[in-house]
């Protein structure tokens, strides 16, 4: 049983940091502005279409403030700690306790577990609340008070308060596009959070950005940048979700796969982001006309 | 008074006799003799009571018939005067003596006949019976129910036709009397569908009897199984080709028998029904008329053109398959053989020009492909639009065959046809759109003339201000100041004394500059892009033979073409073409604009305009070598010194032309040379038609709100200004020299007209060439609710793609109470069909139970939750009561509304209200036959038609009783309205009502009242789903057409604006979580539906009877997911 060890990388959440620097291009100063956030304990909310950075974003944001402020900081001559990074994806069964935590039986009798925001917020993590909106709507009674000037965080089962060691950040991000006017944000949630818009970038970063991703050359990755940005002006005629930088690193990236590159534009734009015969002819040849 | 008793006398004795024959039949004289003698003489009063006892002496048919003859004669009598009545007696007993059964039937259906007959043919409807019946016992059942079943006839079809059918039967029973008495059945169960075409039919049954008739039944099979899949139309239009089958035959001259086996009637039928069925109602009127057209020549090629109709459709369009068969006619008119082949598509000819006809690209098919494409490049909302239609409006274009956009509109030929396969025509095509799009998404059209280039020194200012300076003292002549343009370009081609040149070199430099862009952005089509420039090099002019300007305009089209072409030039102008190549050059930089072909214009023109346009016979030429390097190796530095020439020359240049208006007219003008008049080079085709200046006006005033806006407020121009201003554009002046002169002057009105109509129009309308004119609203005022039951919605606007702030005002009432008759008969009609559905939904019930967690009390412990308890337990917190599940009902949560259109339209009768196939359970007595005829025609449909409404409330009624086994909660409401502040919403049940009988009144209630806006009763039936706690919502609108209301959509006008209006409230549903669903019974429907349903599902019914049906099982399909 024992003596063949399955290869795999476990490590605990609160000490999942991001150490080699991501990959990220600034749009404009949200680096600033998250940053400021961060050192004046700012909830951050994030939104924008799919795809566009926002995960990126965050993921770029722990390693910068792990690294770069604790450069700048040198003053406090202790070394400030890594800034661990934890993510939830809420989804609709998404509950307060999956949340914050529960006890489970173990041989002793029972035991308690943390959640994952209730590890973020002992070892002074950023929480990154993927798809804030998806979650049950209990989740915001816990939301709130971690999120304005208190700082706790309430476990009703341990009957405990929490406050949130210094580098606890919650970052919540929402794509305002498809969700429904039902499950939008409650307004008493969303004036706790500072607001970060991400759109899709300009040209030349978007050219970089799938260059950097997929490996492909520049003339290549112009083109899919040019496609990218010829496909977004279809949204009025029936596009619900124009093309996001993700689908064009992943042409990109089969491209360097060798895949014939209108091949690939097919399966990773044209078809993935409509089913719309029409729209797939004519984007084809928006396609062809850029690629040969 | 001897008189009289003579005839008591003759009264008595005939009663006697009667007496003698039956009491029962001497009563019912007694009876009606009272009551006719006070309408009768005396000798008539004999003579009836005679044919009375004549008719009834004999068997006990006899006596039933002369019975019967007593008792009808009072009726007949009131409705006839009394020498037709006369008549009517004698015609009695002519037929009853001939056989007595038969003057039964006539005495039966002899009332009931005449509320269709007039009196004056009852005697001759009595004759044509007799001439059914030939003696034997089957023709005498036939002839009477041809007299029973004349009333149901008589009520669609005429007395004539009726005779027609009379003959039918008789030819028809010599062969087989129980197939004639088996159409007459067919005949008054089915005539009435074939409407005016009745007649037509039975003249080519009649036909067919003599022809064919060995044919008829088989014909009959096919006509049953085609009125079973609604194809009445097909069928009419199939008579029409019919009747002419025979032509030869009645035509007795033409009557060679040589020709070969004769093509059998059923199976042209046969083929004709096959062929079309699966076509659309358009499509099929389309080859009707093919085959009238070719049925005159030859049955055979009819027959063959239907065999391969569909394939024929399949690759071609309609104006295609026109020209393919215009060719087959012609060859048909000489060569039978060889014509009936070419319909079978057998002979090589034909299918020669189907392949090129069908390897075509036709704007019809593309448009809506290049639409996108276009406004994917662009970034514009573009349209794509025939040249013809352009050419048509006479504003200055002149060739349908070539592209031209004129910035918001790209206009491409009809066809594309130059090339042996799809393919390459295509590959063409889209080089011409994208060039076309070039301009727009490159900028051509918003020239200005006070932005500075990117890389010349900008001469334009300066040379500006020479002609300004002169003008000042220059009082009269020219009053225009920098102002007066109407466009830019024109402002800049004022610059030039000569600005046709100026506009041609303004042309082929910006082609050039959009060529290299495009080359440059889409290497996709590169390849394609320069085989096209390569072909646009042929059949160009010969630059020997052109005059020496002309020849260098040339050369340098040739070269913006292509730069690495073999080109020979004249030796004596090397350097000087260089120099020109240099400057075209400048415009394949990447950041040239649209100002930089300004500034290069107006260098080239200073080098061009000093060369004479003259024929020079000793020029020498050489080949272009084209190693040598055409770059501007200054790098962008200017020449000063060049700069100052080209300002001296322009100044010299407007001396010249002060110093020759004083010095007055001729003069020494010119030191008289050959210099020819200067002539605009050939066109290059894939570059179009391009009009800067024209086009730049259009432009600026379909962006701008027209005159009365921006840069045109300070002009302040009436019509005749603006045409004399555009009579002065060398884009006109240009093809008014070509014209011939009842044209001119006409193209400047034209444009002028145009835009004064567009000024006059909201700016929000749609392009000045789209398919129709913009959308018309009424007074563009918000309305206010101002009642309790008044709501406000916003209309989508399309073109403008905006809301139109509360644009439409909705009166929400409720419906008031019919009666219930309408609902129980339905459900009594549809009992059968009724348990079915009720068992099919009984069954969605348990296939939707699903589990739900954490309640207090249920089924089961929820092992998850109870561990969790049993932990929070040992731990000493307080658990949690909530560890039950349940399998719930109420999980199928569903709140559905129902829409219904109400509008006017749904009055329309229904083709065919078909009886099912079981209830035709006819008696045979004839007279319980007539009275269940009679039973049958009124029972069920009370206006004796039913109408699509009906069938729409037929439909939710036995929804509804389905959704009560459900539990579902739904909400009826019916639209309707007269403009857009007059938007009728009634509501029939509102989704938390619960049912009951009043709602069932009210339903009687739906009838059609007037048009269909669509968008503002979809807002507010989503603003009632709203308020419903519901998992899953569904918004279910059921419609016999597309949206129409006053300035909503004008009929052929603007249909789009209300199907996109449609189309974004449905959406607005879908975002907010409302399943629209959308069920229409318009046959058009697949044309807009698509459209305008985008990716949300719905159903075009083709059969409309289908309804009631269909409807249920829709809603389960939709709910089940
Ligand atoms: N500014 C950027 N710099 C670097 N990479 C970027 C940038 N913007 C987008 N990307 C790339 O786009 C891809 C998608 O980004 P990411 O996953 O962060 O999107 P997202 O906004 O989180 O989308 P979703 O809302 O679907 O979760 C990433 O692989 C990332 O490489
Ligand atoms: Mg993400």
């Amino acid at each position: 049983m024992s003596s063949d060890k399955i290869n795999y990388k476990s490590i605990r959440i609160e000490e999942f940091k991001i150490s080699e620097k991501p990959f990220y291009i600034p749009v404009a100063d949200e680096i600033n502005i998250f940053h400021s956030a961060y050192k004046q304990k700012i909830p951050v909310l994030l939104k924008g279409p799919t795809g566009t950075g926002k995960t990126r974003f965050v993921e770029y944001m722990a390693w910068h403030i792990s690294n770069i402020v604790s450069k700048d900081n040198k003053k406090k001559s202790e070394v400030q700690k890594e800034v661990p990074l934890i993510t939830v994806a809420c989804h609709e069964d998404l509950t307060a306790s999956d949340l914050v935590g529960r006890y489970l039986i173990d041989p002793e009798g029972t035991r308690w577990v943390d959640g994952p925001l209730t590890r973020a917020v002992k070892a002074g993590g950023i929480c990154y609340l993927d798809e804030v909106v998806e979650a049950r709507k209990d989740t915001t009674v816990i939301i709130h008070p971690l999120t304005d000037h208190r700082r706790l965080l309430t476990i009703d089962k341990l009957g405990e308060l929490i406050e949130a060691s210094e580098g606890f950040l919650m970052v919540v991000s929402y794509n305002p596009g498809y969700q429904n006017a039902l499950k939008d944000l409650k307004q008493s949630t969303r004036q706790r959070f500072i607001a970060i818009e991400f759109d899709f970038p300009p040209f030349e970063v978007e050219k970089e950005i799938i260059k950097t991703e997929s490996g492909v050359n520049d003339s290549i990755a112009s083109s899919l940048a040019t496609i990218g940005e010829k496909i977004r002006n279809l949204t009025d005629y029936g596009l619900t979700e124009a093309a996001s930088p993700r689908v064009l690193i992943y042409a990109g990236r089969l491209i360097k796969e060798g895949i014939p590159a209108r091949r690939a534009c097919q399966v990773a734009i044209s078809w993935g982001i409509t089913d719309d015969k029409k729209l797939h002819k004519s984007i084809e040849e928006v396609i062809s006309a850029i690629f040969p | 008074m001897i008189a009289s008793e003579y005839y008591n006398n003759k009264i008595s004795k005939i009663g006697n006799q009667l007496k003698l024959v039956s009491q029962e039949l001497y009563l019912t004289f007694v009876s009606n003799k009272n009551d006719l003698s006070k309408y009768f003489d005396e000798k008539t009063l004999v003579d009836w009571a005679s044919i009375g006892l004549n008719i009834s002496n004999g068997s006990e048919k006899n006596l039933e018939t002369g019975k019967k003859f007593f008792q009808v004669s009072s009726l007949i009598n009131e409705k006839i005067p009394l020498s037709t009545f006369k008549i009517w007696m004698l015609t009695v007993e002519k037929i009853s003596l001939e056989s007595t059964s038969l003057g039964y039937s006539y005495l039966i259906s002899s009332p009931s006949v005449l509320k269709f007959l007039r009196p004056r043919y009852l005697q001759e409807w009595g004759e044509i019976s007799k001439n059914i019946f030939s003696g034997s016992w089957k023709s005498n059942l036939l002839a009477a129910k041809f007299l029973e079943s004349s009333p149901f006839l008589l009520e669609t079809i005429s007395f004539d036709d009726l005779k027609n059918l009379a003959k039918y039967c008789e030819n028809l029973s010599i062969k087989s009397c129980d197939l004639a008495s088996d159409h007459l059945d067919w005949f008054t169960k089915n005539l009435a569908l074939f409407g005016k075409d009745s007649s037509d039919f039975i003249i080519l049954l009649k036909k067919m009897t003599i022809y064919d008739w060995r044919e008829i039944k088989i014909f009959f099979e096919l006509l049953d199984l085609n009125i079973q899949k609604n194809k009445i139309e097909n069928i009419k239009y199939l008579i029409q080709l019919l009747l002419h089958f025979y032509s030869d035959k009645e035509d007795k001259s033409n009557n060679d028998q040589t020709k070969k086996i004769d093509l059998k009637i059923t199976n042209y039928a046969k083929i004709f029904l096959i062929n079309t069925e699966k076509l659309k109602d358009l499509d099929v009127s389309r080859i009707f008329n093919f085959n009238l057209n070719l049925i005159k020549y030859s049955r055979d090629a009819s027959y063959n053109l239907n065999n391969s109709i569909n394939s024929l459709l399949e690759k071609l369009t309609y104006r295609q398959l026109s020209e393919w068969f215009n060719t087959g006619i012609e060859i048909l008119k000489k060569d039978l053989n060889l014509g009936e082949l070419y319909f079978l598509v057998e002979t090589e000819q034909s299918q020669l020009l189907i392949d090129t006809l069908s390897f075509s690209v036709d704007i019809e098919r593309e448009k809506e492909l290049f639409k996108i494409y276009c406004g994917a490049l662009s970034g514009k909302d573009l349209e794509i639009q025939s040249s013809e239609k352009l050419v048509e409006k006479e504003i200055g274009w002149l060739d349908s065959n070539l592209a031209t956009t004129e910035g918001t509109t790209i206009f491409l030929p009809q066809t594309v046809k130059r090339f042996n396969s799809k393919k390459e025509n295509f590959a063409w095509y889209k080089v011409i759109a994208t060039h076309q799009t070039g301009h727009v998404e490159f900028g051509s059209f918003e020239f200005n003339f006070g932005r500075n280039s990117s890389l010349f020194f900008n001469l334009r200012f300066k040379l500006n201000n020479f002609k300004f300076e002169e003008n000042i003292d220059d009082s009269e002549i020219n009053k225009n100041d920098s102002k007066s343009y109407l466009t830019d370009i024109s402002k800049f081609l004022n610059l030039f004394d000569d600005s046709k040149l100026a506009l041609d070199i303004f042309t082929l430099l910006e082609a050039f500059r959009i060529d290299k862009k495009v080359l440059n952005v889409y290497r996709g089509i590169r390849d394609d892009y320069i085989d096209v420039q390569k072909s646009a090099l042929i059949n160009r002019p010969k630059i020997e033979e052109l005059p020496t300007r002309e020849a260098l305009v040339e050369i340098l089209i040739r070269y913006s073409i292509s730069p690495d072409l073999n080109i020979s030039i004249p030796s004596k102008y090397k350097y000087i073409i260089k120099n020109l190549f240099v400057l075209v050059n400048k415009m394949s930089s990447s950041e040239a604009i649209v100002e930089d072909t300004a500034e290069a214009t107006i260098r080239i023109y200073k080098i061009l305009s000093e060369i004479d346009n003259t024929l020079e016979d000793d020029l020498e030429f050489e080949e272009l070598d084209l190693n040598e390097n055409f770059q501007d190796e200054t790098e962008n530095q200017e020449n000063e010194e060049d700069i100052k020439n080209i300002l001296d020359y322009f100044q010299s240049l407007e001396k010249d032309l002060k110093s020759s208006n004083d010095k007055n007219e001729f003069g020494e003008s010119e030191n008289v040379s050959d210099e020819l008049k200067y002539k605009s080079p050939q066109e290059v085709e894939y570059r179009g038609d391009f009009k800067p200046e024209l086009s730049q006006l259009l432009y600026d005033f379909q962006l701008s709100d027209g005159i009365s806006d921006g840069n045109f407020d300070d002009l302040n121009l009436n019509e005749n200004d603006l045409e004399e201003m555009i009579k002065n554009f060398p884009d006109i002046k240009d093809t008014q020299g070509d014209q011939s002169e009842n044209t001119d002057g006409n193209v400047a009105k034209n444009i002028a007209d145009l835009i004064e109509n567009l000024d006059g129009n909201d700016s929000n309308s749609g392009g000045m060439f789209s398919d129709s004119f913009g959308h018309v609203d009424e007074n563009g005022k918000s309305l206010i609710s101002s009642g309790k039951d008044q709501y406000v919605y916003d209309e989508w606007d399309f073109r403008a793609k905006e809301y139109k702030k509360n644009w439409c005002l909705v009166n929400e009432k409720k419906m008031s109470e019919g009666e219930s008759d309408f609902y129980d008969e339905t459900l009594l009609n549809y009992s059968g069909l009724m348990k079915e559905i009720r068992k099919q939904f009984e069954m969605i019930v348990p296939e939707n139970y699903r589990k739900i967690k954490r309640l207090e009390e249920g089924e089961e412990q929820d092992l998850d939750l109870v561990v969790e308890a049993m932990t929070d337990l040992r731990a000493g917190i307080t658990p949690s009561e909530k560890i039950f599940w349940r399998r719930n009902k109420i999980e199928r949560d569903i709140a559905v509304a129902f829409l219904l259109d109400m509008s006017a339209s749904t009055a329309e009768a229904i083709e065919n209200t078909k009886y099912s196939k079981d209830d035709w359970g006819a008696p045979d007595d004839p007279e319980k036959y007539m009275e269940w005829l009679r039973k049958r025609r009124s029972q069920g449909i009370r206006r004796g038609y039913k109408r699509i409404i009906d069938l729409e409330k037929e439909g939710i009624i036995l929804l509804i009783e389905a959704l009560e086994t459900l539990g579902d909660f739904y909400g009826i409401y019916g639209f309707s309205g007269y403009g857009r502040e007059n938007v009728e919403f009634f509501v029939m049940k509102e989704i938390e009502e619960k049912f009951s009988s009043e709602i069932a009144k009210r339903i009687d209630r739906v009838s059609p009242l007037h048009a269909t806006r669509m968008g503002p009763a979809i807002r507010h039936t989503i603003k009632k789903l709203e308020k419903v706690e519901a998992k899953s919502r569904f918004l279910f609108l059921i419609s016999d057409g597309r949206p129409q209301d006053r300035g909503y959509s004008r009929e052929g006008v603007e249909k789009e604006y209300a199907v996109n209006d449609t189309k974004k409230a449905l959406q607005e549903a879908k975002s907010i979580g409302v399943t629209p669903f959308c069920l229409t019974v318009d046959k058009q429907g697949h044309d807009y539906m698509k459209n305008m349903m985008d990716d949300m599902s719905y159903e075009v019914l083709d059969d409309i009877s289908l309804l009631p049906l269909r409807l249920p099982e829709l809603y389960k399909a939709l709910t089940m997911t």
